[in-house]
């Protein structure tokens, strides 16, 4: 089981590097079409689910910040359930901000490329192409810095950066198929585990979201720790809440609940 | 190779050995545990092992000395990797150099019998884990 997560702002170049290297190394793919079984399982909107994925949180487009969490979650927690299942390419799902530090997973960023584009963009300038990308790139960074606390755009969250103004799409195709075969990606059982437990805290984390807010979760060999803040008086009720939603999750070997005090809300209600 | 699977188990800490050994001895493997790691390379030296289940870091040499030197000189032994300080460069760079597995610590005796089983899969000699699952 190995996996391949691609990201990149060339949605075009992406998608056709991404079919070609899953078909040359035999690979499930995993692309944005998974949205509308996502949204089909949870019973979501699924043009709003899509929207969830591009836009922040904003009550002028519709999206409150409790549903745009909920959302998010559903994807993380089907996308997490697919990577364990198989080895898989991945793209145009926000996999690279929520899969990290899984040694079996090869995490690529794709760039530049504009100008292999096709020929319907064709008629714009180069600065009028230049201007639009960097406004994308902007857009997105707000989503991942406010989704995930994490720049999309920053080569750290990757293992390789490829540079498709140097690159032709083909070559990427076959460094990337190439590096697949790599026996540091193969799957072990601590990257198993690991993958393993960042499903559980999309799980848990997902049946806490339908109706409480402030909520983190992680998981380590099936110990889940879920953190969350509120008013003191409220601490006990929380606590009991979470601990109640959270035992419908299977897989929880031991569950622990953080409580943090809310400050804001606490200075705010003794200002009154 | 015998019915019997014949396993070198190095960790330092002398608890591993105390715990583990037991446990795989239920599955049909001779077991001999080693703290020292010197002194099982030595024995690696004298006796071809089916699997060999070592510890990463040590004081006189690590555990991927000791990979090295199983596979230079039994390349079908299947090295199987623990740690607790598991980070994923570490792991990678096991699988480079050949690991079989790479199990990063706490974990239960149950989980290194299932790759231990997975191991003498992959050497031609399936071991039945079942009858340890119904204990």
């Amino acid at each position: 089981m190995s996996v391949l997560i691609l990201s990149s702002e060339n949605k075009e170049l992406e998608n056709q590097i991404a079919q070609k290297t899953a078909e040359r190394l035999g690979y499930t793919t995993l692309d944005q079409q998974f949205y509308n079984e996502i949204a089909k399982k949870y019973t979501l909107d699924s043009k709003k689910l899509m929207d969830a994925m591009i836009i922040t949180p904003s009550f002028l487009k519709r999206m409150p910040s409790k549903q745009w969490y909920y959302y998010l979650s559903c994807v993380e927690v089907e996308v997490l359930a697919r990577l364990l299942e198989d080895n898989c390419v991945c793209w145009g799902l926000a996999a690279h901000l929520y899969v990290v530090v899984i040694s079996h997973v090869l995490k690529v960023r794709l760039i530049g490329g504009h100008s292999l584009m096709s020929p319907g963009q064709g008629n714009m300038n180069e600065d009028k192409i230049k201007k639009i990308i960097a406004e994308q790139e902007r857009s997105r960074e707000n989503w991942s810095m406010t989704a995930y606390n994490r720049k999309e755009a920053d080569p750290g969250l990757y293992d390789m950066v490829i540079n498709l103004d140097q690159v032709q799409p083909d070559e990427a195709v076959d460094t990337l198929s190439t590096t697949m075969g790599y026996p540091r990606l193969k799957a072990m059982t601590y990257s198993k585990n690991n993958l393993a437990d960042r499903a559980l805290a999309a799980r848990v984390k997902n049946v806490l979201l339908k109706s409480l807010t402030d909520i983190q979760v992680d998981a380590q060999n099936g110990t889940v720790v879920v953190t969350t803040a509120s008013v003191k008086r409220e601490k006990s009720k929380k606590i009991d809440t979470i601990k109640k939603i959270a035992a419908q999750v299977e897989g929880i070997g031991y569950l622990e609940v953080h409580w943090n005090k809310d400050m804001l809300t606490e200075a705010a209600m003794s200002y009154r | 190779m015998s019915n019997l699977l014949e396993i070198l188990l190095l960790d330092d800490e002398a608890i591993v050995g105390k715990r583990l050994k037991p446990a795989l001895e239920k599955m049909n493997c001779n077991v001999e545990v080693f703290q020292d790691p010197q002194l099982a390379v030595g024995r690696i030296n004298e006796k071809e092992f089916d699997i060999v289940v070592t510890d990463i870091y040590m004081d006189d040499m690590d555990g991927m000395q000791v990979l090295d030197i199983v596979h230079e000189k039994s390349p079908r032994t299947k090295v199987i990797m623990i740690t607790g300080y598991a980070m994923i460069s570490l792991a990678r760079d096991a699988m480079e150099k050949g690991a079989f597995d790479f199990i990063a610590k706490p974990f239960k005796p149950d989980d290194l019998r299932v790759v231990i089983a997975k191991a003498a899969k992959a050497l031609g000699s399936p071991i039945d884990l079942n009858p340890l699952t119904r204990e």
